[in-house]
Formats: C-alpha cells, structure tokens, sequence
C-alpha cells in the first residue's frame, strides 16, 4: 500500500535520511518510529510528495503521490498542527481544502462533526488551542474518507480525554481496513493501536515487525515478591529458571506465572504478589535503538 | 474551476489583511484625491475654462494609480501568506501538481488585483463629486484610461504573485520588488538602452504615460507580458523543486 524503496534525502550536508526502505501492509495500523531528528518526518513529507527525494522512491498505491488521481479521497495527512492562517475560522479552513480537493459543503459538516469540532467551527483557529488544531487537522485528513492515512505525531497537544478520543477513532478508522501509518514519540499511545512498527534512527531502518513480536523480543519477566525471597531463589535456581534482578523481598524471574507459582506451592513458600510484567513498546523501542547507538 | 473557488475563499476569509490593504490603499487615495484638486483650485483661478479640465480629469484617474502599489502587495501575500502560516502544505496535498496552484493564484490574484481599483475609483469620484462637481466632465478617454488602471493592477499583481513564489517569503517579496522599482530599475535604465523595456517602464505605457515610458499601450502591455511569462517561468521551477519542510 505505502512503499519506500531505497530512500536517501539530503539537506546539504545534513542527511536525514538514508537508503532506507519498508512497506507498509494494506489495512494495518503502522507505527513510525524514531528519536528525534531521526527522519520520520522528512519520509512522510517525501511520501506525500512535498519534499524531493534525493534518490530512491516512495509510492502509495503503486503510485507517486503527485502522479495519483484525486490524491484526497485516496490518502489523507496530518503533519503538523499549525498549519493554519489563524484569521481564518476552523469551518472557512476545511471548506479552501473542500474546495480544491472537489469535496461539498455537507462533507465539510459532516467532518467537523467527526472529529466533535461543530460547535468551534466558526471562531478563529488563532484563538485555538493545540488540541483543537489537531482535530481540525485531522478534519481536514478525512474530508475525502481516504484509504490511507499518514499521521504525523497526531497526540501532539491533546489532553488524556482527546489521547483516548484519538485512540478510539484510529481503532475504528482500522477497524473499516483502512491503511494507517501513524508517526509518534509517545509510543504509550501507539502500542495501543499500532499492528505493526517500523523503527528508523539517524535516518536509517532499524527494525521492522508485528507488535506482538516486539513485545516478545523485548521479553518482560514474572515480577514475585515473597518474605521467603531467598529460599525461592534457591528453588528457582534448581528448577532452571533464572533470576534476572532481585531487590529484597522482589525478584524478577524468566519463565512463566504457572511454573512459579506451582513452584512455591510445592515449597510452601509464601508469595504477596506474582504477575507477568508485561514488556512495553518503549522497551523494545529503547533496546533496538540503544543497540542502534552502539553500533 | 474548484481550485480557482479555494483560491477566492483563501482572500475573502482573510478579513483583516484584506480590510488593512483597502484601508490604506482608501487613505492614500483620499490624500491623493483632495491634493489633486487642492492644487488644482489654487493653480488655477480661472475655473470653468474648459481648456483645463481634461488635465484635472486625467490627474484625479492618476491618484487611482496608487492602488497598483495595493495590489502589488496583494499579489505577493496571495502565495507567502501560504508559506508564512504553513498551509502550504494543506494546499499541495490537496493539489500536488504545483503548477496548477499557481495558475489558480495568478488568476485569482489578478482579478483581486484588479477589484482593489473598484473602491480607489469610487472614493475618488465622491470626493471629486462633493468638492468640485459642477467643474468635472469625465468622457470616454477618462474611462479608457481609468480601465487601463484595473488592467495595470492585475498585472501588478499577478507579478506580485510570482514575485511571492519565487521568494516564498513576504517581507523578501516586498522587498525585492520595491528594491526593483527604487534601485533597480532606475539604474538600469540609466545605464541600457533597454530601458524602455524595463518592467515599470512597460507598465507606464499600459497606464498611457508613453511621454515617461517611450511606450505606446500595445508595447507596454506586449512588454510586460514578456517579463510575466518569463517570471512566472522561474516561480513555477522554483516551486515545483521546493521542498515543503
């Protein structure tokens, strides 16, 4: 659905991005990600054809961006969230974009009402907070009902409420098979949605998979916390299950929460708390990148 | 045809920009209007003598002229406004074929370049009615030359458009054409022979001022639509090439 294939992009001297490549699965949610100044913005601009590509190319639909017919009805983009002549009311903002793009006053309402922005859609978007801009953006992503859609850090400046609105209409805009490639720094918030990651640092491609492989990659642990923790260690220790860290009475142990805790029922060993700590994306994320760095 | 609305739409929900250009452009040509026929009254006191009006005619339609200056600087924010607050970006998603942005810029620019003349006009004809009115006799050359005005400011301001996607910068815009008119072209034209060539030369001719430009209408206007299209040649490279970051 989106590909990029062997993507270089100088700024003069500065390379932003590097012989880089990946594609991104039709009717997935793909998380970007990269530290910052990593190039994840610079790809998605040269995706959506409003940055040259020093070499290399990147397609959506097998096309360029600039050579696909009615290209908002086909992809649909957040980039940044203060794109906006501030004079110029949220509703006047969607109905330029409505206009060029061919799109009817009614889609322009119907729109506002999606991303909840009716009510605020006639004062000035200078008066605006960062929030607001991020939904209006998003308006103005999903005025034509793309297929695809590339997000740029769309959390940016949205409060838990609006975090939790966001998440629920990606899930749902998923749900309906639509494409997303969504970039982010707050990877708490893309875990929840995203299906699969890509991982760019300085430029270049890290790493590619499924979530749940990464999560897996990452390996968490079962967390037990016991008055007796030294005699569990012990008992661990014969059953071939290793101890990774051990702060008094807490240990933090591969393997599985059936195997410990039949473990210390054997033993009668008293256990106050046994729980799979679950790894994080920013876990993963971290590890691949630090890896990234030392390399 | 959905372009050239978004375009329109992009001017007329921008009320205060709008409003501050008229605004000012009205005072000049308030000031202008009422020292036209200040002067005009006290340089001559023999009023009535039909020889003198045609002068005061063509003078009060000149004060017009200030408004070229007006859509000059409409043209230039028509596309750096776009750069300036970064919906730029929103434009080129929507029409990622650069070009035909700008064609629709152009066009929208130098129509708006052209109304801006409309409330110059209006105002200079209500002054000139409440003054001097028993003493003024508009006849068809003053219309024609009043017309030139319009067409003189969409030309004005179609270059300011080009002029605005070339630097992609407002404050750069303004200041590379009014470095043109103040140094550029005054010292060309002192030093080429070319000079009636030149772009403000050209647009005295289609004004209908040949004594300061040696240019009659149809070579001022076949002039200056030379330097358009080579303008607007290089502004749409340059924003074909330009990287929207």
């Amino acid at each position: 659905m989106i590909e990029v294939v062997n993507l270089t992009k100088r700024f003069r001297k500065t390379v932003a991005v590097e012989n880089l490549s990946f594609k991104v699965r039709e009717g997935a949610v793909t998380a970007f990600l990269g530290p910052n100044g990593a190039g994840k913005t610079t790809t998605l601009r040269i995706i959506l054809g409003l940055v040259r590509a020093t070499q290399g190319q990147a397609t959506v639909m097998g096309k360029r961006y600039r050579d696909l017919p009615d290209p908002s009805r086909k992809v649909g983009a957040v980039l940044e969230a203060s794109s906006f002549h501030p004079g110029r009311t949220g509703r006047n903002h969607l109905r330029t974009v409505a206009d060029a793009a061919g799109f009817s006053t009614a889609r322009v309402e119907e729109t506002l009402a999606l991303v909840q922005m009716s009510n605020d859609a006639g004062r000035r978007v200078g008066g605006y907070s960062l929030g607001m801009k991020q939904r209006l953006s998003l308006a103005a992503a999903l005025l034509g009902d793309p297929k695809v859609l590339i997000l740029d850090e769309p959390a940016n400046g949205l409060d838990p409420q609006g975090m939790r609105w966001l998440r629920e209409l990606l899930r749902s805009l998923a749900d309906e098979g639509r494409t997303i490639l969504i970039s982010s720094h707050v990877l708490a918030e893309v875990e929840q949605v995203a299906d699969e990651v890509v991982i760019i640092h300085r430029g270049r491609f890290v790493e590619q998979a499924s979530t749940a492989e990464l999560f897996a990659r990452a390996g968490g642990g079962i967390r037990v916390r016991s008055p007796q923790a030294d005699r569990l260690k012990e008992l661990l220790g014969e059953a071939g299950l290793s101890v990774k860290s051990a702060h008094g009475d807490l240990l933090v142990v591969d393997g599985t929460t059936e195997r410990v805790g039949e473990l210390a029922a054997a033993h009668g060993v008293v256990l106050h708390e046994l729980a799979a700590e679950k790894s994080t994306l920013e876990e993963a994320f971290l590890e691949l990148t630090e890896h990234q760095t030392t390399r | 045809m959905g372009l050239v609305v978004a375009e329109a739409r992009k001017i007329w929900t921008s009320p205060r920009t709008v409003l501050g250009i008229i605004l000012a452009e009205l005072a000049i040509v308030a000031i202008g209007t009422a020292s036209t026929i200040d002067s005009y009254l006290s340089s001559n006191p023999p009023l009535g003598i039909s020889d003198a009006r045609p002068r005061l005619e063509r003078d009060l339609i000149s004060v017009i002229g200030s408004s070229l200056l007006f859509a000059l600087i409409l043209g230039v924010l028509v596309i750096t406004w776009e750069y300036r607050h970064g919906t730029i970006t929103q434009t080129f998603l929507a029409t990622p074929v650069r070009e035909r942005v700008l064609a629709a810029k152009l066009f929208v620019g130098g129509l708006a370049g052209a109304a801006l003349v409309l409330p110059a006009l209006v105002l200079m004809l209500a002054i000139s009615e409440i003054w001097i009115s028993d003493r003024l006799d508009f006849g068809g050359h003053d219309v024609q030359l009043a017309g030139r005005v319009f067409l003189a400011a969409a030309i004005v301001a179609i270059l300011g458009v080009e002029i605005g996607s070339c630097t992609a910068r407002q404050l750069g815009a303004i200041i590379v054409a009014f470095a043109w008119a103040a140094f550029a072209e005054p010292a060309l034209s002192t030093w080429s022979s070319l000079d009636s060539y030149l772009p403000i030369r050209a647009i005295d001719g289609v004004l209908g001022h040949p004594g300061q430009s040696g240019l009659s209408f149809e070579r001022g206007l076949l002039t200056i639509g030379a330097w358009m299209v080579a303008l607007g040649a290089l502004a749409a490279w340059l924003t074909r090439r330009r990287d929207i970051t």
